[in-house]
């Protein structure tokens, strides 16, 4: 399969994964066969992902130029880095999301805050 | 009131003023699950960029409230161009077999923060709904929703 398959497979599997609350007409267009290559292919990625993730100390796919920001055994306390821009409002670095008071999700201080 | 007295009263009230604002903090983050992000996070520092995270809980967030509030739906072509192009953004110089396993992350990630903010959400779904909804109506910002 090539590269650019399957990303479009992917963001394709990713984007139908996140908007499970719509009705699923896309994933009729996908047949059976092709559909159990890619479970097969996309179920290895998903148990290396899995198994990966509780490794943390081997990534192989870092961003270029990614510096670890805080010393390695040490992510208490960069996790736990939280500032407020405005009252009522705090927004977490690690977590790349800012709250509101009481504790709901602020989005416009999340984009505002992180740049998206 | 003698000096003693006033110095006394004057410590007591700073130290219920203190007391005060440090409750009013934690109570900002009451309904946080702290050590769920931690953990989902912790693992996978470093795969996106800073940008590229928030992007990814944004589309978590979008689709958490989707799933928990009426009158929000989620804009599925914002979603597939925004996930689509985070995925692209990646290391030049990856095996294919890499490639795929950072994919797959990155939709772990994202299904695991989406599952957070769908927890932290119905912990206090009528505040968390009444925020989206005015998020939505909000014509500058960008969100995911239809």
């Amino acid at each position: 399969m090539t590269h650019f398959g399957k990303l479009i497979l992917v963001g394709f599997a990713s984007a139908a994964m996140l908007v499970a609350a719509e009705p699923a007409a896309q994933a009729k267009t996908i047949g059976p066969t092709a559909a159990a290559i890619v479970g097969g292919v996309a179920g290895l990625a998903v148990g290396a992902a899995i198994a990966d993730s509780a490794n943390r100390n081997k990534k192989k796919y870092y961003y270029n130029g990614y510096q670890q920001p805080y010393v390695p055994g040490q992510y208490d306390p960069y996790f736990n880095q939280a500032y407020s821009p405005v009252a009522g409002v705090v927004c977490y670095p690690a977590q790349r999301l800012c709250y509101n008071n009481g504790g709901s999700v602020n989005g416009t201080w999340t984009r505002r805050a992180f740049g998206y | 009131m003698n000096m003693m007295n006033i110095l006394r009263s004057t410590f007591a009230a700073l130290a219920i003023g203190f007391a005060a604002t440090a409750a009013h903090a934690q109570a900002a983050d009451d309904f946080r699950i702290d050590d769920a992000w931690k953990a989902a996070l912790e693992g996978n520092e470093g795969i996106l960029t800073n940008k590229q995270q928030a992007v990814v809980t944004g589309i978590a967030y979008a689709a958490a409230a989707a799933l928990l509030c009426d009158g929000i739906d989620i804009d599925a072509d914002k979603v597939a161009a925004a996930t689509t192009a985070v995925l692209a953004d990646g290391p030049k110089d990856l095996t294919d077999e890499e490639e795929l396993e950072r994919y797959t992350n990155i939709m772990l990630m994202a299904g695991t923060a989406k599952g957070i903010l769908l927890a932290e959400g119905a912990l206090h779904k009528a505040d968390f709904c009444a925020n989206a909804t005015k998020e939505k109506a909000d014509d500058q910002a960008a969100t995911f929703w239809k």
